[in-house]
């Protein structure tokens, strides 16, 4: 008994003392510049791989686990996928809040034949949503979930990446996204 | 020293101290394995309204209350926007309400926390913060010493050379089977 309460002691304050390290760290994070998610995106080539933080209202919280949520910029068309990350989780409650989260900013270049598989996907009629590129993905959970209302418009969205991709010079479509280290709640 | 009943001390000792985590990771991973059928994080309350056709879509937020206010849920009211399609969609505490006016028809969804579910399955995800990680982390460790020690606590013919051999061998072999024949 003696040898095992040891030996969870010694255990538990290890653990905790690393933690603690971490937590220092973290508060030593630089404070950013907050951009809303219009500014965010239009400055989202030369942003990719650093820090920034973004502010906006929480448009679709994840019903499964609430492991990433999207945040509206001045329009519907105009949001931003946000992975939860060390932020550990987003939660229904948050919905319809604004929020102001720092991460680090992400892209998925979908090319051409990315847009091919989607496009067939959505003519089958299923979710053609790589990487989350077109919004939140819940149609194949909402017989269980809910949310029948927020479904994305996949073939409208496709439509809208296909002119994006046949003006764009690099050959591809960039979707940002931002994988979250630190969420401030505002209301 | 006695090594084989040093083991079976501690692993009487740790296997008393992880019964809590082991029955709530349990539990919720039943629960999590079966998120296709149902949402184990929350339930859905849905409710309908039917209300005279209308053109606006400039409602303020005292008319969009009174909107709500019809509802025997009685939800309320965060912010507001109109969508593309002529929609008003309005967030409520913890769940929307898309009204369309051309219809007359206003729904809403609340989310509600699963009591109980919503908490395990958070701490099996580990979702809980920083902290919780390394406290699972240490549980997930006596869980493996409890694991591995109880292979080595019995001789004879009911030992790991023996039945327990087999047992623990068809238990390694299952797993195996499903990640060489489905994820490979």
């Amino acid at each position: 008994m003696k040898k095992s309460l040891i030996l969870i002691f010694c255990l538990s304050v290890l653990l905790s003392c690393s933690n603690q390290n971490k937590q220092k760290k973290e508060e030593k994070s630089a404070e950013l510049v907050v951009l809303t998610v219009d500014e965010l995106l239009a400055q989202g080539k030369d942003l990719v791989g650093k820090e920034v933080t973004v502010k906006g209202t929480v448009t679709h919280v994840c019903k499964e686990s609430g492991a990433r949520c999207f945040v509206m910029g001045s329009t519907e068309d105009i949001s931003i996928r946000i992975e939860a990350g060390k932020i550990g989780s987003f939660s229904q409650e948050q919905l319809g809040s604004d929020i102001q989260v720092s991460g680090i900013l992400q892209e998925v270049k979908l090319e051409e034949e990315d847009l091919v598989e989607m496009e067939k996907a959505a003519a089958a009629g299923e979710s053609a949503n790589i990487g989350h590129a077109l919004g939140h993905d819940g149609p194949k959970l909402h017989d269980v979930d809910g949310g029948k209302h927020d479904s994305v418009n996949q073939e409208k969205k496709l439509e809208e990446m296909n002119r994006q991709l046949a003006e764009s010079t690099e050959g591809y479509v960039p979707v940002y996204y931002l994988e979250g280290l630190k969420l401030v709640e505002k209301k | 020293m006695n090594i084989r009943k040093t083991l079976r001390s501690l692993h009487r000792d740790f296997g008393y101290f992880v019964v809590g985590i082991t029955f709530i990771y349990t539990v919720s991973g039943i629960a999590l394995n079966h998120r296709q059928d149902w949402n184990p994080h929350y339930f859905l309350i849905s409710e309908e309204l039917t209300i005279p056709f209308s053109d606006r879509t400039d409602l303020n937020k005292d008319e969009i209350q009174s909107l709500l206010d019809q509802f025997e849920f009685s939800p309320v009211y965060k912010k507001h926007f109109v969508t593309k399609s002529g929609n008003i969609k309005i967030f409520v505490e913890e769940g929307t309400v898309i009204y369309n006016p051309q219809k007359g028809l206003a729904e809403l969804e609340i989310l509600k926390k699963r009591p109980f579910f919503f908490q395990i399955n958070k701490i099996h995800l580990a979702q809980t913060g920083n902290l919780w990680i390394w406290i699972s982390d240490a549980m997930a460790v006596f869980l493996l010493f409890v694991a591995i020690s109880g292979l080595f606590l019995l001789k004879g013919k009911n030992g790991i050379k023996g039945r327990g051999l087999w047992l623990t061998s068809f238990g390694v072999v299952i797993p195996l089977a499903i990640i060489l024949f489905y994820l490979s």
